[in-house]
């Protein structure tokens, strides 16, 4: 919806423009009155209109219903105004007897204040001063009522959808933006967003991108722009110096890369054929197909191929791949918290408490083991064989996250390196894959945060509170974390001894959050299919694939188009 | 946000402020009507500095333009009305809206509209300023009227007596009798 609306504005004010200069500058209405000084101005103006030189007859009268085709006039209605001030309506049949001067018909008389007088059948030409006819006018609302209806059409749809696809709403965890930009399309890393509860809560280092920076600072926007409570234990920036030519990686094993030198993608290939230009570059274009409607586990397979004639054969490799998820997570996440109903609130607690509780989505136990990561594996040669190295996962289906796993040593063959990823139909979206050689390590600088503004320029609250180490879940130092609510908005800064210079930056973002359920949610509770998920989760998919197949279509605009904008609690009850 | 948030109140603002004419055009005839309608247009005289007159077209000479207001349908029922002498040099210029349209079935649909917002939930933080905007875009001017901006001498032929005043008829004497 949200794509459609600047469409739908669009077509709006074009239909809008239409009609409003058709009307004020009257085009099609300039000829809609005619007026004849006497009987000769009107009978020459229409030749062939009917006269009589003696009394009509029936075969001469014209019924009202044929006449507005057939009056030369283009009326079916003659308006006769007299010297006395008073006008003659000829409404039915009338005709111009010329043998006595008069116009004959059925007309209702009407005063000088236009009060009816009563009706006539003639009126001598002599009497007339002014003849008058009005052809039919065609209505003005044709576009306004077309552009209504397209409105309407359009909010019927979004009320369908949104009251069908309820699961869609937008769940997000807390986003981060580097640039102006707030669109959360553009958001440039999510946080912590597996941590569901307290005791789940756990750092998260996102890539926000590489800029320019001046003073050693760096600001970014924060923000909760879902129905959720985000508790922010801890925030830092860890920022590379990068030199010309040169770029920083983020490894899958928690370190940081320096590399200086990509191998060229040759060609990337999928289900559907050819995909290199889809994951060639960081532009923002996703390689993304639908899922089954049969199974959400699916797997799909995406073979790549990198020209390795220009790799000394020693330096180690990385595979980089920027990503991020579809909304099958999302959905069903939402799918849990809906299943568990009125439970909701109680089973968050017991899970919290209780370190054996199974999380239905856990990438080791539920169903995000099911569904898996990105399984990346390369060819080996010499053996004959893939082999699997290791997976790329990380939840979220917002910020594009850009992580590199490091190959094993390995030899290229006939200067070729060719890979593999295997990994869930319609789970993931690739915006690139590059195979770097990782030059060395890197030691990023730690910019810790300084005490946040609101965007009125108000005190943080609480005071300092993320100028805190990073803090163990549920640590002491957690007591000090930042609670956003729903449309909560501030600027963070980050401050550092960083010369000045182009950098790349990474988030550690530490902390956990809470999803609210929803009023209507409330509905699907079921708590057989939140046992399935949990102890069942490959035949749950299966049974859940073709409710979200039905849905996939229309998940995307929902779910963009449901983000918070400002605070929603009031509104909150309601839904 | 906040300019986005005025602007929607501003035009929702506006658009409860309908102009004079308005509530004069709704006493028009129908667009369907309007070819057997004894009376004249509507015409709203613009004299410059904002100032307006608004009434009947009664007639047009080589000097004046007759105004009778308030506009009154010819079998509805009427108030006392006033007759308005305009000196021709002192119109700026001048619109004549005859007829209105049937504005019922879009009213009911802009309703429709924004009964169909509270079905929207969380998305209605978007579609509710779209759906203010569009339909006060769409309902908000000249609803439903037959406009026109026409000249004094083009305006006549809309006048209820197009002929020019009545023979025999002088203003005194017309209007006590309108």
């Amino acid at each position: 919806m949200m794509r459609r609306i600047p469409k739908l504005l669009a077509i709006s004010a074009l239909l809008l423009a239409c009609t409003q200069c058709t009307i004020t500058n009257g085009g099609y209405l300039s000829d809609f009155k005619k007026s004849y000084a006497n009987v000769e101005e009107l009978k020459n103006q229409y030749p062939q209109l009917e006269t009589k030189r003696a009394t009509p007859s029936e075969k001469n009268t014209q019924l009202r219903s044929l006449m507005s085709a057939a009056q030369p006039t283009g009326s079916p209605y003659l308006k006769a105004h007299l010297k006395n001030g008073h006008v003659l309506v000829f409404t039915g049949s009338w005709w111009l007897d010329e043998e006595r001067s008069l116009v004959r018909g059925s007309a209702l008389n009407y005063g000088l204040d236009r009060r009816l007088v009563g009706s006539q059948d003639s009126i001598p030409w002599a009497e007339v001063s002014l003849f008058e006819t009005n052809r039919p006018l065609p209505s003005n609302s044709a576009l306004r009522m077309a552009s209504m209806t397209v409105l309407f059409v359009a909010d019927v749809a979004q009320g369908i959808i949104c009251f069908t696809v309820e699961k869609a709403c937008f769940g997000s965890c807390p986003t981060f933006y580097l640039d102006d930009s707030t669109d959360v399309r553009g958001a440039d890393a999510e946080g912590f967003s597996n941590a569901l509860l307290p005791s789940a809560a756990y750092a998260d280092v996102d890539y926000l991108g590489t800029r320019e920076v001046k003073n050693g600072t760096v600001s970014l926007t924060v923000k909760n722009e879902a129905l959720e409570t985000h508790v922010i234990q801890g925030l830092h920036l860890h920022a590379i110096p990068l030199a010309a030519g040169e770029c920083a990686l983020q490894g899958t094993n928690k370190r940081f890369y320096r590399s200086r030198q990509e191998l060229p993608l040759q060609r990337a290939t999928a289900q559907e054929g050819d995909i290199t230009e889809w994951v060639l570059a960081r532009d923002g274009r996703e390689r993304w197909h639908p899922t089954s409607a049969e199974n959400l586990a699916q797997k799909e397979m995406l073979e790549f191929s990198f020209d390795a004639r220009q790799w000394d054969g020693r330096t180690p490799l990385g595979v980089s791949v920027d990503f991020r998820q579809s909304f099958v997570t999302t959905f069903l996440m939402y799918s849990a918290i809906g299943y568990l109903g009125t439970d909701y609130a109680h089973y968050l607690a017991r899970a919290d408490r209780s370190p054996r509780a199974v999380n239905p989505l856990s990438f080791e136990t539920g169903i995000g083991r099911a569904l898996g990561g990105l399984e990346l594996e390369y060819w080996n040669h010499q053996t004959q064989e893939w082999v699997y190295v290791d997976r790329f996962h990380e939840t979220g289906p917002i910020a594009i996250n850009a992580q590199t796993l490091p190959l094993p040593a390995f030899a290229a063959h006939d200067g070729e390196i060719r890979l593999r990823m295997r990994a869930a139909q319609g789970s993931w979206r690739l915006d690139r894959v590059a195979l770097s050689v990782l030059n060395e390590e890197a030691s990023p600088i730690l910019l810790p945060p300084v005490p946040s503004v609101g965007s009125d320029g108000s005190a943080p609250s609480p005071p300092h509170a993320l100028a805190q180490p990073l803090a163990k879940p549920n640590a002491p130092g957690a007591a000090a974390a930042r609670v956003n609510l729903p449309g909560t908005t501030y600027i963070q800064t980050f401050a550092g001894d960083l010369p000045a210079g182009r950098t790349a930056l990474f988030l550690e973002s530490e902390g956990y959050y809470l999803e609210w359920s929803r009023q209507s949610w409330l509905s699907y509770r079921d708590l057989s299919k939140f046992a399935q998920m949990v102890y069942r989760p490959e035949h749950y998919l299966k049974q859940v694939a073709p409710e979200f197949k039905a849905l996939e279509a229309a998940m995307e605009e929902v779910f963009w188009s449901t983000k918070q904008y400002s605070n929603p609690l009031n509104l909150s009850h309601g839904n | 946000m906040a300019a986005p948030i005025f602007g929607v109140l501003l035009l929702a603002v506006s658009s409860c402020t309908a102009p004079l004419e308005m509530k004069e055009a709704s006493r028009l005839p129908m667009y369907s009507d309007v070819q057997r309608s004894p009376q004249g247009a509507l015409a709203v005289v613009y004299q410059g500095f904002g100032i307006k007159a608004v009434g009947e077209l009664i007639a047009v000479d080589d000097k004046r333009v007759y105004l009778l207001s308030p506009y009154s349908s010819s079998s509805g029922p009427r108030t006392a009305p006033t007759l308005t002498r305009i000196k021709r040099s002192e119109i700026e210029k001048m619109h004549v809206i005859f007829a209105q349209n049937n504005t019922v079935p879009m009213r009911r649909l802009a309703t429709a509209s924004y009964v169909s917002v509270f079905f929207h939930l969380f998305s209605a933080f978007v579609t509710a300023p779209v759906n203010l905007l569009w339909i006060n875009g769409t309902l908000a001017h000249d609803l439903g009227e037959y406009r026109m901006e026409v000249s004094v001498s083009e305006s006549a032929r809309f006048a209820r007596f197009p002929q020019g005043l009545p023979e025999g008829l002088t203003w005194e004497t017309l209007r006590n009798q309108l």
